[in-house]
C-alpha cells in the first residue's frame, strides 16, 4: 500500500499521531505549487454535504515576500478523477485565503507546531468570516518529502485552542496557472476596523481639541494613513485588543452620562468636546487613564501632519 | 550586500545549515561585547539578531515610525500588574543600544557592594577590580564623554539650573557619541550615526575578525545533547529553517525579557528562570517656561541629578519627537489645543526608580506575558519623585510644571504646591503612568543552586556550554543607566568562555586560571584576572578589513 493510500485509510487517531510526530516543511518546497487536497477522517455524509477534493495553493507575494494560498473549489469528480476546478466568469472559483507562517509565536494545541501553520486569520478573508478563526498546522510525513503533506484544522478561540476532525491530505500536483486578485494584494491586519477608525478619530479629535476654532486641523482632514499603517503592520501583543477595548469604552460611555445619552459618534462636534471634558474631570483613574492613551495615540496621528509639525516646532534646528 | 551583516534573514527561505565555535543570540551591548571578545581571541563567532541593521539614513524623525521600525512590538511591551506599564526594548542589529539615550555609567560600588552583600562569592568571582578595568576599555572604544555644554541645549542646562538652585548633586551626562550636534533623535536613532551604538563599535570589530552576524532571524531553542548547548534552531524571517551549531559554547544575550523564554522554551525551566524581574521604573513631569526651550533639541538625554541616588531616584533631561513631547501636555479640548500652541515652551524631565518590585516573564501562546507590580515602597518613591521633578522645573524658572497624576492638581505654580504633591499626592499605582526602562535579573547568577539560574562562571547550571551573559544574570537592580555595566559582565563571561575555550587565546586571557568553561561546569566559581579582561577588552580594530568566513550552506 503507497503512502497515501495508507494517509487515505487511517483513523483519526492514527492522523493525529502522523501530526504530531510530523516532519518540518520546507517553505520554499511549496512555493508556486498547487496541491490536490483530500478530506480525512470525516464521516462520508458530511463529505457529501461539503467536498472531498479541493486544491490548496502556495504563492510567494512579491512585494512582501509573504507566503499566502488560497482554497481552489473542485468538480466532484472522485478521488482518483483529475482535478477539474470549479469555474465562475472563466476562472477557477477561489476561497479562503491564508498565510503561510512558521508555528513561533503561534497559539497551538500541544505537539502541532512540527511543520508549518496556514493561518486563515491572516489571509485577505471577509471580517466577519468564520474561516478567519482556523488555522491549519501541516506537516511532511515523510522528512524532507514536501510532496506529501498533511494537515488538520483547529480552531484558535481567543486562548482557547479546538482541534476539529478536519485531516487532509496535499499531494502536489502542478505550477501555479492562476493568482487571484486578493492573493496578490497586500494582506493587511488592521488594528481597527474602518468605522472604529472613525470613532478613534472622533476621539483624537476631541481631547486634542483639534478642528473647529482651535488652529489644529481635525482628524479628519489629516493624512493618518502611515500612523494607522504603523498599527497595522507592527501590530504588538496585546495592543489591538487594548485599543479595541479603549476606544469601544470611551465610544459608548456617554450612553451612561447624564445630558449626552448616545454614543460618542452621535454627539455633535460640541457634545463630543465637552463630554471629555466631563470625562477628564471624573475621579475614574481608569478613564483618566483611557484619555491619557486616547491623547498619546492623538498625538501621533496628529503630528504626521508636516504643517502641524513645522507650525509647532518640529522644523526648529539646534542652536 | 552591507559590511555588517552576513546573512539577512528576509531572504533565508530554504533550510540554512551552519555552525561556529561560539555562537551568540542578541546583538545588542552583551552580544556584540561577547562577539568581539571571542572573535578577536580566534573563535570563530555567529550572532544571531531578531532584528535588521539600521543605517543611519535610514532613520525616521517621526517618534510612531521611528518605533515601528527600530522598537520591539512598535515600544508598546507592556508589564501587566494593578497598572499596566510600557517598557521599551529595541529590535535591530546592535540592540537597544541603536535607541537608548547614549547614558553610560559605571557600576556604582554601593551596587556592587550590594551585590556582594546577597552573596559573598560576588567578591572573588566577580572582582569590582576587574569590572572596572573592563568598563576603562570598554568606555575608551566607545567614547564616553560628558555632554558637551555647546550641544546641550536649554532642556539640559535648564535641568543644571534648577539642580544647582536645590543643592542637589548634578552633572552632564557621559554619553558614547562623536561629533553630535544635539539633533536630539537618540531615541528614534541618530541620522548623523554620532551615536557609537555597538552596531557601528563593537559589532564591526567583531566582523573585522571574522564574526558572522545574522539578521532577521528569531532564535527558538537551545538545543541540547546530554545536559550540554550544541546549538540553536531559529527561523529566518523569509520562512526558511536556521539551524546553527556550536563548537564551543551557545551565549544568550538576548535581553531580560527573551533569555528566560528562550531558556524555558529549551526545556530549562529548573531554578527561577524567568523569576525575579527588576527593573527601573519611570515617572516624569512637564514644565513651562516663558522662553522657547525646544524640547526634541540638544543632546538627548544629556544632564542628570544625581543627589538623591540614594533614595532610588535618578533625574534625567529626557528628548524625543514633539508628538511624544505634545502628549505629555495636560489638559483636554480647548485647553490642550492652546497649550499645544507653546509646546516649544515646555520642557520633559523624568526619574528613574530603583525599584523593590520583582516580577515574572512567561511565555504565554507564544508571547512574553511579563507581570510586574510596584511595592508600597515603589510608590513612594514614584510620588517623592514627581514632587522632586516639579521642584526642579520651579527653581529652574519654569512658570508653571505638570505633574500629570490624577490625584495631584494638575498645574503646580509654587514651591509650596511642590512640596503637597509628596504629602497629598496617591499611593495608588494605577495613578502614576510610568514606562519602565534597564531589566535585570530573570536568570540571575549565584553561588546558591535554589535561587539562581547561572553560576559565578556564566554557565546555566543544568548546561554545559550554554551562558548568559546580559543583564538577567544581574541579582539586584543597580540604580543607574546600565549599558556599560552589562557590557562590563559581558567582557567577563567572555573572558571565562575564552578561557574554558582553552584555545587560540590572547595574549593576558591566559591569566585567567585555567579549568572554567565547559569543562569546569561543576565548579562554579572561576575568578578572572584584571589583566584577562583588559586583554579582551581592548581589542580594537579598524572595520577596514572585514575577513568573511564562509562556511554556511544553504539547502
Amino acid at each position: 500500500m503507497t503512502l497515501v493510500e495508507t494517509l487515505r485509510k487511517a483513523k483519526p487517531s492514527e492522523l493525529r499521531r502522523r501530526i504530531v510526530e510530523g516532519h518540518p516543511v520546507d517553505p520554499a518546497a511549496l512555493e508556486g505549487w498547487a496541491y490536490r487536497g483530500t478530506s480525512l477522517g470525516l464521516p462520508r455524509v458530511v463529505e457529501r454535504l461539503t467536498w472531498k477534493t479541493f486544491q490548496k495553493t502556495f504563492y510567494r507575494q512579491p512585494e512582501t515576500g509573504r507566503l499566502v494560498g488560497w482554497n481552489v473549489r473542485l468538480e466532484q469528480d472522485g478521488v482518483d478523477a483529475p482535478s477539474r476546478p470549479k469555474r465562475r466568469g472563466g476562472v477557477p472559483v477561489t476561497t479562503w485565503h491564508y498565510e503561510v507562517r512558521p508555528p513561533d509565536g503561534v497559539r497551538l494545541p500541544r505537539g502541532f507546531d512540527r511543520g508549518l501553520i496556514i493561518d486563515y486569520g491572516r489571509g485577505n478573508n471577509p471580517a466577519l468570516d468564520t474561516i478567519r478563526l482556523s488555522k491549519d498546522p501541516l506537516v511532511a510525513v515523510e522528512p524532507g518529502n514536501a510532496d506529501v503533506l498533511l494537515g488538520v484544522t483547529y480552531l484558535a478561540l481567543g486562548p482557547l485552542c479546538v482541534e476539529t476532525p478536519t485531516y487532509f491530505l496535499l499531494e502536489r500536483e502542478h505550477r501555479l496557472d492562476f493568482v487571484p486578485e486578493a492573493a496578490r494584494r497586500t494582506c493587511r491586519r488592521e488594528a481597527l476596523t474602518r468605522v472604529e477608525r472613525r470613532w478613534a478619530e472622533l476621539l483624537f479629535d476631541a481631547v486634542l481639541g483639534a478642528g473647529g476654532t482651535s488652529g489644529l486641523p481635525s482628524l479628519s482632514t489629516v493624512d493618518t494613513q502611515a500612523f494607522w499603517r504603523a498599527l497595522d503592520d507592527k501590530p504588538p501583543p496585546y495592543f489591538g485588543p487594548g485599543l479595541r477595548a479603549a476606544v469601544h469604552a470611551l465610544t459608548f460611555l456617554p450612553l451612561t452620562m447624564p445630558g449626552f445619552r448616545r454614543p460618542f459618534f452621535a454627539l455633535d462636534a460640541d457634545a463630543r468636546r465637552a463630554c471629555v471634558e466631563v470625562l477628564a474631570a471624573g475621579d475614574s483613574v481608569t478613564v483618566k487613564q483611557l484619555l491619557s492613551t486616547v491623547k498619546l495615540l492623538g498625538c501621533f496621528a496628529l503630528f504626521e501632519d508636516e504643517a502641524v509639525r513645522r507650525r509647532l516646532g518640529a522644523g526648529a534646528l539646534p542652536s | 550586500m552591507s559590511a555588517l551583516v552576513h546573512t539577512d534573514g528576509r531572504e533565508v527561505r530554504r533550510r540554512l545549515d551552519t555552525d561556529a565555535d561560539v555562537v551568540v543570540v542578541g546583538s545588542g551591548p552583551a552580544g556584540a561585547t561577547v562577539a568581539r571578545a571571542c572573535a578577536a581571541a580566534g573563535l570563530d563567532v555567529a550572532v544571531l539578531e531578531e532584528g535588521h541593521e539600521a543605517r543611519p539614513a535610514d532613520f525616521a524623525e517621526k517618534g510612531l515610525e521611528a518605533m515601528a521600525r527600530l522598537y520591539r512590538d512598535l515600544g508598546t511591551s507592556v508589564a501587566f500588574g494593578p497598572t499596566v506599564i510600557p517598557f521599551l526594548q529595541g529590535r535591530a542589529v546592535g540592540g537597544t543600544s541603536v535607541v537608548n539615550g547614549a547614558i553610560n555609567w559605571r557600576l556604582p560600588r554601593d551596587a556592587y557592594d550590594a551585590w556582594v552583600a546577597e552573596d559573598a562569592a560576588f567578591a572573588d568571582a566577580v572582582p569590582y577590580e576587574a569590572l572596572q578595568a573592563a568598563e576603562e576599555d570598554l568606555e575608551a572604544r566607545l567614547g564616553v564623554a560628558p555632554t558637551d555644554a555647546a550641544v546641550a541645549g536649554p532642556k539640559n542646562l535648564l535641568l543644571a539650573k534648577g539642580a544647582e538652585a536645590l543643592g542637589l548633586e548634578h552633572r552632564p551626562i557621559r554619553r558614547n557619541v562623536r561629533g553630535c550636534v544635539g539633533l536630539g533623535r537618540c531615541l528614534q536613532g541618530c541620522p548623523r550615526g554620532a551615536k557609537l551604538s555597538v552596531d557601528r563599535t563593537f559589532l564591526v570589530d567583531a566582523v573585522a575578525h571574522g564574526a558572522r552576524v545574522y539578521s532577521g532571524v528569531r532564535v527558538e531553542r537551545v538545543q541540547l545533547e546530554r545536559g550540554r548547548a550544541v546549538g540553536v534552531t531559529a527561523v529566518a524571517e523569509g520562512g526558511g529553517a536556521v539551524v546553527v551549531r556550536a563548537r564551543r559554547a551557545v551565549v544568550l544575550a538576548a535581553s531580560a525579557i527573551q533569555t528566560p523564554l528562550l531558556l524555558r522554551a529549551s526545556g530549562l525551566t529548573r531554578g527561577p528562570a524567568g523569576d525575579g524581574l527588576m527593573a527601573h521604573p519611570g515617572v516624569s513631569v512637564t514644565g513651562l517656561f516663558d522662553a522657547p526651550v525646544h524640547n526634541h533639541l540638544g543632546a538627548t538625554q544629556g544632564h542628570e541629578v544625581t543627589g538623591l541616588r540614594h533614595e532610588g531616584i535618578k533625574v534625567e533631561a529626557l528628548g524625543f519627537d514633539v508628538s511624544l513631547v505634545a502628549s505629555r501636555l495636560p489638559g483636554v479640548g480647548a485647553d490642550f489645543a492652546a497649550r499645544l500652541e507653546r509646546l516649544s515652551h515646555h520642557a520633559v524631565w523624568g526619574a528613574a526608580l530603583k525599584a523593590d518590585a520583582r516580577g515574572t516573564v512567561r511565555a504565554v501562546g507564544g508571547r512574553a506575558l511579563v507581570r510586574y507590580a510596584l511595592t508600597p515602597g515603589d510608590v513612594r518613591k514614584a510620588r517623592r519623585a514627581t514632587r522632586v521633578l516639579a521642584e526642579l522645573f520651579l527653581a529652574a524658572g519654569a512658570r508653571e510644571a505638570y505633574p500629570g497624576v490624577p490625584g495631584m492638581p494638575a498645574v503646580v505654580r509654587t514651591h509650596e504646591e511642590a512640596a503637597a504633591l509628596e504629602v497629598d499626592g496617591p499611593l495608588d499605582a494605577r495613578a502614576y503612568s510610568m514606562s519602565m526602562t534597564h531589566l535585570f535579573g530573570t536568570a540571575r547568577m549565584g553561588s546558591d543552586a535554589a535561587c539562581s539560574v547561572v553560576g559565578l562562571d556564566f554557565q546555566h547550571r543544568e548546561a554545559a556550554g550554554l551562558y548568559v551573559a546580559d543583564s538577567s544574570v544581574f541579582p539586584r537592580n543597580i540604580g543607574v543607566n546600565p549599558q556599560v555595566a552589562i557590557m562590563a559582565m559581558a567582557a567577563l563571561c567572555a573572558a571565562r568562555l575564552v578561557a574554558g575555550a582553552g584555545r587560540a587565546r590572547q595574549p593576558g586571557v591566559g591569566a585567567a586560571p585555567v579549568g572554567g568553561g565547559v569543562a569546569a561546569n561543576s565548579s562554579r566559581t572561576l575568578p578572572v584576572s584584571v589583566s584577562a579582561v583588559n586583554g579582551l577588552a581592548s581589542m580594537t580594530t579598524e572595520p577596514s578589513a572585514m575577513p568573511r568566513r564562509s562556511n554556511s550552506s544553504a539547502t
